[in-house]
């Protein structure tokens, strides 16, 4: 009898157990490679860009490791979707997608959500925290034409990627994926310039659709990407049209911009625009973005910007002084002098450039 | 009732060693026979609540069985425990809800009765127990006494086989604790078997038929009252100038320990068990014959009836320390 | 007789909701939508961004008010007045000594449980339904109501809104659902009940604490805190359906895995008091 009566607690301890066991081993079977026809780097190169446009629906998690201080979140709602909130986190969009005019992204925060809407000649944005709309009316030639918005589906990262492919990467296939339940091969680019802090982009790509899955941007000597993003689920279906068809809310503050006209006077009252237009300096993986009349007295305000400036280096050399920051993927050199150089490569890289555009 | 064979309550070896390493019960074997009113007595700390306790299954035996009704505990407890009313170590009720309310909740708990007659089971038990009048008052204004009652209605909710009652008398007053007796004579008559602890022996005395005896965890004496009140055994008490010769005469009789005590006065005192024990009790007549043929004056001849209180102190030690 | 294995559960939410306590439970608790609308009500219209969710959107619709009455108390006042209900569900017939006399009617312990935890569940439901239903009242009362705007800015007509805030009060119940197994729990475990709710709330607080600090993202998932707010996903069009589920699973294991803990506890213990 005492057996008995103390042989109770095993029942919840097999219960703990299998539950455990459930969470180990349900993520080594999902991403068990999935074993599928050889391919080359060239085929899947092609086939990616050849790829037929596919509707879809899905949704996307984003995660950055930059290497920025984390800052703890406080309550509800208070999570902001703005696009710089990118770089820190883990993000969560939902993505809807029926050819080229046609597509919505909505970025998913707790009790908040930012939409980007193109139908047509139609795009909106919406933001649920300060309930504004935009309305963009494009011109009709462009009704079919790709909106260019944040690259936070795997098919836009993929084209900037690919885009990079030059003689300064390697691309190899090196196996196989499974992502939102899909196979997929893994396509690797990797930068051959040590100025890079790219160590390598991987792309999953779908075996049947060509779609891009995941992308994944390994920064150097790190096991783990400094930038994710990648499908949890994926439907290749065309979506419902209602998802397309915003008209805003009452009550909503919307603009309204045409594209090619002028803005209107005072609609946007931002001086500090024009000034920070960016150049680029170099090529391929080692270009570095130059932005003049930085003024970082205006963005007092940012603690989390105050913090980062506060942990900068300072440099010095032929091109003046200021200070550098380094992230896992990201550089940026700051000069006394207003400029602002931004790159995925090291501090030198930077250095170099400030010199040459001096 | 018919006669049915298996005891009311019957343990082997029941045993219950705490976790802090204490042996509350030690290797008990109660046997409880159908019909009978047991008391089950106990100085304050010599195991009885928690021997109830294992009884009920609400604390579970280190080692040894036992069976309530014939069947075994506490793997029967289901089918057994309905025919069980139980009060353990006094009422113990919810203070914000009315005593009929608390009884209502018990009654709800028990599947073996059909809902209907609910109201009808608890005004009767309230009845019983002479609460009726207070059945609407919350429990937490109910004085002692009234929250005894109330924890004896409980166990009263429904006709029993078995009724285990720990120390039902507490905290009653005079009145109260004659209305128990009553009550407990009156299950006894109805059939019923009643267990009763106390560590009362007056108690015990008045209303059961046989008696437990329990002293540091262990059952010290079990049988009939009758036998308890043998075991004590009589003894004679001489008033003599002469206390050596009155012994010597005694002794020769066959009597048990012979023992003189000084007295007050001119006489001492020779007292004597009239039973050594294994033989025949001396007769007194006899006695007296042959202390006054011994020429011994004799003044006085007492034949003493040592109370239960006595033997009750002889068999679970005498001292005001609780046992532990 | 086939009403039987209710008579129990029903004196058992009788006793839950008889008791003085809870019902102050549940009046706080209301009082939660009320000051919220009175407050919004008095002060000027506008100031977005700041404050709770949906703060902004009460004065244009006094549907908000129950949803907002739900995200300010869902933090902490929901799964507390939880925790003080499921932390007295055992403790509490142990410290009054109920529980012996229950036990020998013969209530079956693992039925005790089971009877014990169904109705800490209709009281966190409860719970929920009062802030919704004040929430609801006070808004329309105070406030213009009609089609609602959701999160995707897609404007829906005010029964389907009213659905969804219904939906939105039951997925918060089957959150809560979740601390009061944590709290009947801790309720087998000790006498005291004071004991069982203060675990069951700071263990609630610290899950939380967890959950907003970001170098222990890796835990996240696993915590019984992290999908509470799941719950606006029912206010987007189309509903995603994914962050609830994973809500409901999470809850779900966890509720399992407690109620196996307190069964083996409950069903092995000395009842000594
Ligand atoms: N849960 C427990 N843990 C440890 N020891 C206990 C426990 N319950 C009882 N005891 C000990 O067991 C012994 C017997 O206690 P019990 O309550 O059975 O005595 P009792 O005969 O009923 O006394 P009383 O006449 O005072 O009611 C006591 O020494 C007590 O301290
Ligand atoms: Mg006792």
């Amino acid at each position: 009898m005492p057996f008995s009566l103390r042989s109770r607690w095993t029942i919840p301890a097999a219960g703990a157990t299998a539950v455990a066991a459930a969470l180990v081993i349900s993520p080594m079977v999902a991403d068990a490679s999935p074993s599928l026809p050889p391919r080359t780097a060239a085929e899947l190169l092609a086939s990616t860009t050849a790829a037929a446009d596919h509707p879809f629906s899905g949704t996307v998690v984003e995660t950055a490791r930059l290497g920025l201080p984390d800052l703890p979140m406080s309550g509800a709602g208070s999570t902001s979707l703005s696009a710089t909130s990118l770089v820190t986190g883990s993000h969560t969009a939902r993505v809807w997608y029926a050819g080229p005019g046609r597509s919505r992204i909505a970025l998913v925060g707790d009790l908040a959500e930012s939409d980007v809407i193109r139908n047509g000649t139609d795009a909106w944005t919406w933001s649920s925290a300060t309930n504004t709309a935009q309305h963009l009316t494009l011109p009709s030639e462009t009704a079919k034409a790709p909106t260019p918005t944040i690259d936070v589906t795997p098919a836009q990262a993929a084209a900037k990627a690919l885009a990079a492919i030059d003689p300064t990467t390697t691309v190899t296939v090196e196996g196989t994926a499974s992502i939102a339940g899909r196979s997929a091969y893994e396509l690797v680019l990797a930068p051959r310039d040590a100025g890079s802090l790219v160590a390598q982009v991987r792309l999953a790509i779908d075996s049947v659709t060509s779609t891009p899955l995941r992308v994944e941007v390994f920064a150097r000597g790190a096991g783990k990407p400094a930038f994710e993003t990648a499908f949890t689920s994926i439907t290749f279906a065309t979506p419902d049209p209602a998802v397309f068809a915003f008209s805003p809310p009452r009550g909503a503050k919307v603009t309204e911009q045409t594209m090619g006209a002028a803005p209107a006077p005072g609609a946007r009252p931002d001086a500090a625009k024009d000034a920070a237009q960016p150049t680029v300096v170099g090529t391929g993986w080692t270009s570095v973005a130059v932005i003049k009349g930085v003024d970082l007295s205006a963005a007092g305000g940012n603690a989390q910007l105050s913090t980062l400036l506060r942990s900068a280096k300072q440099v010095s050399g032929s091109y003046g002084t200021g200070r550098v920051v380094t992230t896992a993927l990201v550089s940026a050199l700051l000069l006394d002098d207003g400029r602002l150089l931004v790159g995925a490569v090291t501090p030198a890289v930077l250095e170099q450039a400030a010199t040459r555009a001096g | 009732m018919p006669a049915d064979p298996s005891p009311a309550i019957a343990t082997r070896g029941l045993t219950k060693r705490f976790r802090s390493g204490q042996v509350a019960v030690d290797g008990i074997d109660l046997m409880v026979p159908r019909g009978c009113v047991y008391g089950f007595l106990g100085p304050n700390g010599s195991g009885k609540t928690t021997t109830i306790r294992m009884l009920l299954g609400l604390v579970s035996a280190t080692e040894g069985e036992h069976e309530l009704l014939g069947e075994s505990m506490p793997a029967h407890a289901a089918s057994v425990l309905p025919r069980v009313g139980a009060l353990v170590e006094g009422p113990a009720f919810h203070p914000y809800l009315s005593g009929r309310a608390n009884l209502m909740r018990l009654d709800a708990g028990d599947r073996s009765v059909a809902a209907a007659g609910a109201g009808r089971r608890v005004d009767e038990a309230l009845e019983r127990v002479g609460l009726a009048a207070a059945a609407g008052k919350r429990y937490r204004n109910y004085s002692l006494g009234m929250r005894q009652r109330l924890g004896l209605a409980g166990a009263l909710l429904r006709p029993r086989d078995l009724l285990v009652l720990d120390e039902p008398t507490n905290g009653l007053d005079p009145q109260g604790t004659r209305e128990v007796r009553t009550l407990v004579r009156e299950l006894g008559a109805e059939g019923s078997t009643v267990f009763l602890s106390s560590h009362l022996l007056s108690e015990i005395e008045q209303v059961s038929t046989h008696v437990g005896v329990m002293s540091h965890g262990r059952l010290v004496f079990q049988g009939t009252l009758t036998a308890l009140r043998q075991a004590a055994g009589v003894r004679v008490r001489v008033e003599t100038t002469r206390p050596d010769e009155a012994a010597a005469v005694m002794r020769a009789l066959g009597t048990g320990t012979t023992a003189v005590h000084a007295t007050s006065g001119v006489t001492s005192s020779v007292v004597a068990d009239l039973s050594d024990g294994d033989g025949t009790p001396v007769d007194t007549a006899q006695l007296v014959e042959q202390l006054v043929k011994a020429g011994v004056p004799v003044h006085e001849v007492v034949v003493e009836r040592p109370d239960l209180e006595d033997l009750f102190v002889e068999l679970t030690g005498e001292g005001f320390d609780v046992d532990q | 007789m086939r009403s039987q294995p209710l008579r129990l559960f029903r004196s058992e939410l009788r006793l839950v909701f008889g008791r003085r306590r809870n019902q102050a439970l549940l009046a706080v608790l209301s009082t939660a939508p009320i000051l919220i609308g009175i407050a919004v009500r008095v002060s000027s219209p506008g100031g977005d961004g700041e404050g709770p969710a949906f703060l902004g959107q009460i004065t244009q619709n006094g549907l908000f008010l129950a949803f907002t009455a739900l995200t300010v108390t869902l933090p902490f006042f929901l799964p507390l007045s939880v925790a003080v209900v499921s932390g007295e569900a055992i403790a509490g017939e142990a410290s009054s000594g109920t529980l012996r006399n229950l036990l020998v009617v013969p209530v079956d312990r693992t039925r005790l449980l089971l009877v014990k935890y169904a109705s800490i569940v209709v009281f966190g439901l409860a719970a929920a339904l009062v802030v919704w239903g004040v929430g609801l009242i006070v808004g329309l009362l105070l406030f213009p109501h009609g089609a609602v705007t959701l999160l995707s800015g897609t404007t829906v007509s005010f029964a389907n809104a009213l659905g969804r805030a219904l939906l939105v009060a039951l997925y918060v119940a089957a959150m809560l659902a979740g601390v009061g197994a944590i709290g009947a729990f801790f309720s087998t475990l000790t006498e005291v009940p004071m004991g069982a709710m203060a675990a069951t709330a700071v263990l609630t607080i610290i899950s939380e604490i967890v959950g907003a600090v970001p170098q222990v993202r890796v835990i996240w998932p696993y915590l019984f805190t992290t999908p509470w707010l799941a719950f606006g996903d029912l206010l987007r069009s189309p509903v995603p359906l994914h962050a609830m589920a994973i809500g409901l699973l999470t809850e779900g294991v966890y509720i399992a895995l407690f109620l196996l803990l307190a069964w083996a506890r409950l069903t092995t213990k000395d009842i000594s008091s």
